[in-house]
């Protein structure tokens, strides 16, 4: 166990690094060095730049070194937890990014509940009722679930609520509570907003969960050990529970892995339909106004939030499965 | 001798890759779902090769008076109750709400216009052979213009818009698929054909690029594309970005394949005769397992037109002039326009219907490629 | 009469309905088991073998259906229960399943769940039907993982099927078919799946077993070899149904029906160098349209002529226990 730990950290490590890279490489995509845009544009609005300031961001960004120097700068920086300078919001990267990445993660992890919570009775439902009507409807439902985009989603239901309920589900917080500090309030409040996102961001995932659930659950049913357990005078409903369910659940924990990256990629646009305060809004307009910094910090960011998910992911099945525990 | 031999090889082979077409042909077609959904699939596509005859006006034409005119209703029967088998539609008249200023479009029942067919319209090129002015639909009246899916809000027919986007949103998802799919086949294949360590290199990789989250990558580097870059170029640049993180799940499929065919006579013969591995890949295994190949294909095709969607809709993807669905999509983003004009979300509808019929195709040719892997 | 039988199945009839049409899988089966005594079936595969043993299981998939027939099964107290009137998850017919039979299947790897350990599943059935706590269960687990043979089963208890090998995997199974100390112990090819050298310990295993609990067994197999040293009684299945039935040194010497005859001269022997070894002529017919008349008319060396294939042959008791159901045993004079 000790060793497949290892490996997957060892795994975790590279696969860090190589996002890094690539973040790097998307900060330096744009022509030109962004400190000579950002000082054209502060000057086009009257700001005046003096030559000791230029020289000590060009220092601290080592704009003058080769690229990988300047790669280890940003890196080692971003480690100590300095993320670089966003211009257009002229504030210290780590200052923006915080608050938001928590509010992503918030609706990422309960987008992720949600599709366990309503994937797993539905494909167990399904798969014991295999040809009934319902099954039908459910995976005629899961079909469409899966092939409607997240923002065409998030614009159907904002459209119906609005015409037919005369609200607009836009956002995380109601006005009042946008800035105010945080307390049993604002916690209510975010609840209360909380499910329109989730939904949203979790639709495509339970839709694909519930078609996974139902034919491992399918082909799990037909093995020789249920009809074992059943030998024993076990009853049905608890040999299924025990043994099917329990081994068709491992696609719960293994596509943990892809299915994080797939729903902070569907909360970073629905939150820019839904104009949630969280990082889509934010990195989309980093990214329209390359402020790049910000850009590639965010990216860096979710990545990492993914990988990390992923390596949780490898451990708990792990530790369902001792097929992969005693490798 | 040994030609003769060779000769009656490829008399048995044909044989045998006829009777595994055919056994395949039946499968699929007792599978009605992707039959429909291969229906769909060549209108959608009809559609978009034959846009401009297909439409009434032209896609890019605005109209001030008609600026989000609701789609019209086609009647049958006339104001005083007449049927008559043409549909006919009646032509809006304008007013502006004097106290929110928004449009309000009535029809007028005293001018019915008949729809046409096969009439005159804009000129336009067959792909590139001969002009005509001919289109399928069409009141043939240049003044009372017909709008089956309504107007955007320039004015301009939003049916010929989206049928013109399907050749953008449609064809990404075709060179997008066949870029992962070259990806996908070079790299699973090599993973595959060689084992050992190669291959658990190629698999460490293919994990490594599952677990990047794809939109705010994507998103990164097609807003790092040179805003000078012309239409094409960003059309192509946005393909290979798409591809170049769709290609795993083909190079998975690939490889499994792969590691179970290398054992096979056939392969071990040719690496016996001294083929190059190139040449074992693409001539000898290749071929053993095309259906699983087009099945996959077909399945990561939707990926594709999600992923072009959701960038143009974002507006770091595609931008207005070209049409895409996408870019039309951009139209519905905030609540006012879709309260206002519920039909600019009609792309959509389109987008959920094209992924639908290749999620189902796709099935259906799985299934019919090989019936025990379910 | 004081009945003897613990189990007694009479013309038991099972479909299972596919895409393709109805399969008539049993036809009318005849078979009883005595108690203490080793019953042994015996057939081609797909002759209703492992069908039967379900059936009186009442563990038959969706599709199979019992058409006809009867299964009584005599508990512990003498006590008759009607197995097809049961409900198949029934309380009833589960109190049944565990303390009364138990079942041994073929393919020991696939017939544990691979992610609860061995322990684990053993337990599961003792905990079910006995009164007894946790502790109490693992330490009877313990002891018929000790009875079969597995050393250190203190550790073995708590590891997973797949650590196991093949061999000691049935032992396990053979555990767990003891758990709850059943009457009547139904083994399903419980040796097909093993290398020959293990087979043989095995079924030495199982046959120690029989003795010791005083069971009643059911050895399904295709292979006669097998039957020769186990069991007491040998029923002869073709094409769901029972051809032949008798005393295993009668079925030996004296096969009267043309199938049986067949089967045991495709028995590879040490001895005689009889030459080539031979074979039964053509494949089982298929299933979804059984022949008319004798099933085994369009396979047999001795087929009579037109009476074989107009109807099925009465049962005929041509010696003392010893039934079968051919023309060439019955008086044809007046037909």
């Amino acid at each position: 166990m000790s060793k497949f730990i290892m490996h997957r950290l060892l795994f975790m490590v590279v696969t860090l690094v190589i996002i890094s890279i690539l973040s790097f490489i998307i900060i330096q995509l744009p022509p030109g060095d962004y400190l000579t845009s950002y000082i054209t544009q502060l000057r086009s609005m009257g700001t005046d730049v003096s030559d000791e300031q230029i020289e000590y961001l060009r220092e601290q960004y080592g704009l003058d070194d080769p690229v990988y120097v300047q790669y280890f700068k940003w890196i080692g920086n971003f480690l100590t937890g300095d993320m670089g300078f966003s211009f257009s919001w002229n504030r210290p990267v780590n200052e923006l990014v915080w608050e938001r990445l928590g509010l992503t993660l918030v609706i990422s992890i309960s987008s992720l509940l949600f599709t366990w919570i309503v994937a797993f009775p539905i494909g167990i439902y399904t798969a014991l009722r295999q040809n009934s009507l319902s099954d039908y409807f459910f995976t005629f439902l899961s079909f469409i679930g899966v092939a409607t985009p997240n923002f065409l989603l998030a614009l159907v239901l904002m459209y119906v609520s609005f015409k037919y309920f005369g609200i607009n589900v836009g956002g995380l917080f109601s006005p009042e509570y946008a800035d105010a500090a945080w307390g049993i309030g604002k916690i209510t409040d975010l609840l209360q907003h909380l499910w329109i996102p989730v939904v949203v961001v979790g639709t495509a995932g339970t839709a694909g969960l519930v078609r996974i659930m139902r034919a491992n659950l399918l082909d799990e049913l037909g093995k020789p050990y249920v009809i074992t357990a059943k030998s024993k005078g076990i009853p049905n409903y608890k040999v299924i529970l025990k043994y099917p369910v329990r081994i068709a659940l491992n696609p719960f924990i293994s596509t943990l892995g892809w299915q994080l990256p797939k729903l902070i990629s569907g909360s970073t646009i629905t939150a820019v339909v839904l104009s949630l305060p969280t990082t889509g809004p934010l990195l989309l307009d980093a990214l329209k106004s390359q402020d790049m910094y910000l850009a590639g910090s965010f990216i860096m960011l979710l990545s990492v939030l993914t990988v990390i998910g992923t390596f949780i992911s490898d451990i708990l099945l792990a530790l369902v499965d001792p097929r992969i525990r005693y490798v | 001798m040994a030609k003769e031999n060779n000769q009656n090889e490829n008399y048995e082979n044909e044989i045998y890759a006829a009777s595994q077409k055919e056994l395949i042909w039946m499968r699929f077609k007792k599978h009605k779902l992707a039959m429909a959904a291969g229906i769909v699939l060549i209108i959608m596509y009809a559609l978009a090769i034959f846009a401009p005859f297909f439409s009434a006006q032209d896609p890019h034409q605005r109209r001030v008076s008609y600026k989000e005119a609701p789609p019209h209703q086609l009647h049958f029967e006339d104001a005083d109750g007449n049927f008559s088998l043409r549909p006919m539609i009646y032509p809006y008249s304008k007013e502006v709400d004097m106290e929110t200023f928004e449009d309000i479009y009535t029809e007028d029942t005293s001018k019915p216009t008949p729809i046409k067919f096969f009439v005159e319209g804009f000129e336009y090129e067959v792909m590139g052979l001969f002009e005509t002015d001919i289109h399928l639909f069409g009141t043939g009246d240049e003044n009372r213009p017909v709008f089956i899916f309504g107007a955007d809000s320039l004015g301009r027919d939003l049916f010929a818009r989206i049928i013109y986007g399907a050749r953008i949103s449609l064809s990404i998802g075709l060179i997008g698929v066949a870029v992962s799919l070259f990806l996908g086949i070079l790299i699973g294949g090599i993973g595959g054909y060689f084992g050992g360590k190669i291959d658990l290199f190629i698999q460490r990789m293919i994990e490594l690029v599952r677990s990047i989250p794809q939109l705010p990558l994507w998103m990164g580097l097609s807003a790092a594309l040179p805003s000078s870059w012309s239409a094409i170029q960003v059309y192509l640049a946005i393909t290979i970005i798409l591809s170049l993180m769709s290609w795993t799940s083909l190079a998975r499929v690939v490889r499994g394949r792969f590691l179970s065919l290398r054992e096979e006579e056939f392969v071990i013969a040719a690496r016996l005769m001294g083929r190059n591995p190139l040449e074992i890949i693409f001539i000898h295994m290749l071929p053993s397992f095309l259906s699983h190949i087009i099945a996959s294909l077909t399945l990561a095709i939707p990926g594709m037109i999600l992923g072009e969607t959701a960038l143009s809709f974002l507006g770091i993807g595609l931008q207005a002039p070209v049409i895409s669905w996408g870019v039309l999509l951009q139209k519905a983003q905030n609540l006012y326009t879709i309260a206002n004009a519920p039909w600019l979300m009609l792309p959509g509808l389109f987008v959920i219907i094209t992924v639908l019929a290749f999620n189902f195709l796709g099935d259906g040719i799985r299934d019919a490629a090989d019936p025990y892997s379910k | 009469m004081a009945n003897n039988n613990i189990l007694e199945v009479e013309n038991l009839n099972v479909h299972f309905h596919t895409d393709e049409g109805i399969v008539r899988a049993l036809n009318g089966v005849d078979f009883k088991v005595e108690r203490g005594e080793a019953v042994g079936i015996v057939g081609e595969s797909g002759c209703g073998k492992s069908v039967t043993s379900t059936s009186v299981m009442r563990l038959l998939p969706g599709v199979g259906e019992i058409a006809a027939g009867t299964i009584k099964y005599y508990d512990k107290n003498k006590k008759q229960h009607d197995i097809i009137n049961l409900k198949a998850d029934g309380e009833h017919m589960r109190s049944i399943r565990g303390p009364e039979m138990s079942m041994i299947f073929q393919e020991p790897m696939t017939a544990f769940s691979p992610v609860h350990t061995i322990g684990n599943q053993i337990m599961e059935k003792l905990l079910y039907h006995e009164d007894i706590d946790k502790d109490e269960a693992r330490r009877k687990a313990l002891e018929l993982l000790k009875k079969v043979g597995i050393s250190k089963p203190e550790q073995r208890i708590d590891e997973y099927p797949f650590q196991y090998s093949g061999g000691m995997r049935q032992r396990a199974m053979i555990a767990m078919g003891l758990a709850c100390e059943p009457q009547l112990l139904i083994a399903d090819e419980p040796t097909t799946a093993l290398d020959v050298t293990i087979q043989a310990q095995v079924l030495k295993l199982i046959k120690k077993m029989q003795a010791d609990y005083n069971l009643s067994l059911i050895l399904i197999t295709h292979d006669l070899g097998v039957i020769a040293h186990m069991v007491d009684y040998v029923n002869v299945m073709y094409l769901g149904r029972v051809v032949e039935s008798g005393p295993v040194e009668e079925i030996f010497d004296n096969p009267a029906h043309p199938y049986t005859q067949d089967l045991l001269k495709s028995i590879p022997r040490m001895t005689g160098n009889e030459g080539k070894l031979a074979s039964i002529e053509g494949a089982v017919p298929d299933a979804y349209s059984l022949p008319k008349g004798c099933p085994f008319h369009t396979r047999c060396r001795k087929k009579i002529g037109e009476v074989c294939e107009r109807a099925y042959p009465e049962r005929q008791e041509i010696s003392a226990d010893h039934y079968v159901n051919c023309y060439l045993h019955q008086d044809l004079g007046d037909k």
